[in-house]
């Protein structure tokens, strides 16, 4: 029987790494420049990266639930 | 100018790293999703389908076999009463076992008809996602490519403005490009090159660059925080 690989929760993890990082980073970095980046980069990537974490959830849900009736 | 403050450019630096990593994990994550899908979908074809197929074609015969012995038995079991021979008293047995064969081959048929319902199931609601993992994968890739690429401009410029090795580059301020002439930067390139890091106070409000760069301490040079280039098309924009 296939493994579920987990996906979701090392995407989820690696969300919060980034958001951890950006936040160090303003130990060294505070200018509107930094403001800009987050704005036209940072924002929109964590956006698009949770919707992605919720579709591999969704999908390793199903799998997952199509394996334990199945087998 | 735009009131900012960089007094580290490794900031920038380890933060672009992390967005490389973070990128890595995204393309790992999210392309891995139609793979995923092919192993169950074919899990339940090739094993699951195949396997309950083969249990349905044996189970049918054995319970073939025991609903004939059941037969046989009750056969016996008047016909014995007919005759007044030795009777058989009973063909319970052969009832239950028969009965038990039945409900293994409704089992093997249930098993069977619930894997062609979830090949179906996967298909129409499993494909979907994963398209949209595909479509996230896409535009995450692109994001985060001209995310890394605006950090590497933004390093680009902090670097040629300070005109020293990335290895050396330990500084608390730096004055903005604007308000100092090229001559003044180089000087405070060459005088940020060779000061340690912790030698350096850090101040929002009046660098020590500044103060130690003839030139540079005019009253009207606003430069008392770092311009990073603001994330502009062009290399050389810089905040107004």
């Amino acid at each position: 029987m296939p493994n579920v690989s987990g996906d979701d929760a090392l995407l989820e993890k690696a969300l919060k790494d980034l958001s951890a990082a950006w936040s160090r980073s303003s130990d060294g970095w505070q200018d509107a420049a930094r403001t800009t980046f987050a704005d036209l980069h940072l924002q929109p990537i964590e956006i698009r990266a949770r919707h992605g974490a919720k579709a591999i959830k969704q999908l390793e849900a199903l799998l997952a639930e199509a394996m334990r009736q199945c087998s | 100018m735009t009131s900012a403050r960089l007094t580290n450019p490794d900031a920038i630096r380890d933060f672009r790293n992390h967005m490389v990593g973070f990128k890595e994990v995204c393309e790992s994550a999210l392309s891995g999703s139609a793979a995923e899908l092919s192993r169950v979908r074919d899990w339940l074809r090739v094993d699951q389908q195949s396997f309950w197929k083969k249990q349905l074609v044996k189970r049918e015969e054995v319970y073939q076999t025991a609903r004939r012995m059941w037969l046989e038995a009750e056969g016996d079991t008047v016909g014995a009463m007919n005759k007044r021979g030795p009777a058989k008293p009973s063909s319970m047995e052969e009832r239950i076992i028969m009965d038990r064969a039945r409900r293994h081959r409704d089992e093997a048929e249930e098993k069977l008809t619930l894997v062609r319902r979830w090949m179906l199931k996967i298909e129409q609601d499993g494909e979907p996602l994963v398209n949209q993992c595909q479509s996230h994968d896409f535009a995450l890739r692109e994001d985060c490519g001209k995310a890394i690429t605006q950090l590497d401009r933004l390093l680009d410029q902090v670097y040629a403005y300070l005109a020293v090795p990335t290895a050396d580059l330990r500084i608390t301020e730096m004055p903005s490009t604007e308000a100092l002439p090229p001559a003044t930067s180089a000087g405070v390139a060459e005088s940020l090159s060779g000061a340690s890091t912790d030698a350096l106070p850090a101040t929002d409000t009046a660098p020590a660059s500044d103060a130690s760069l003839p030139g540079a301490a005019a009253p009207e040079t606003p430069s008392a925080s770092a311009s990073v280039p603001a994330p502009a098309p062009a290399p050389e924009a810089h905040h107004a």
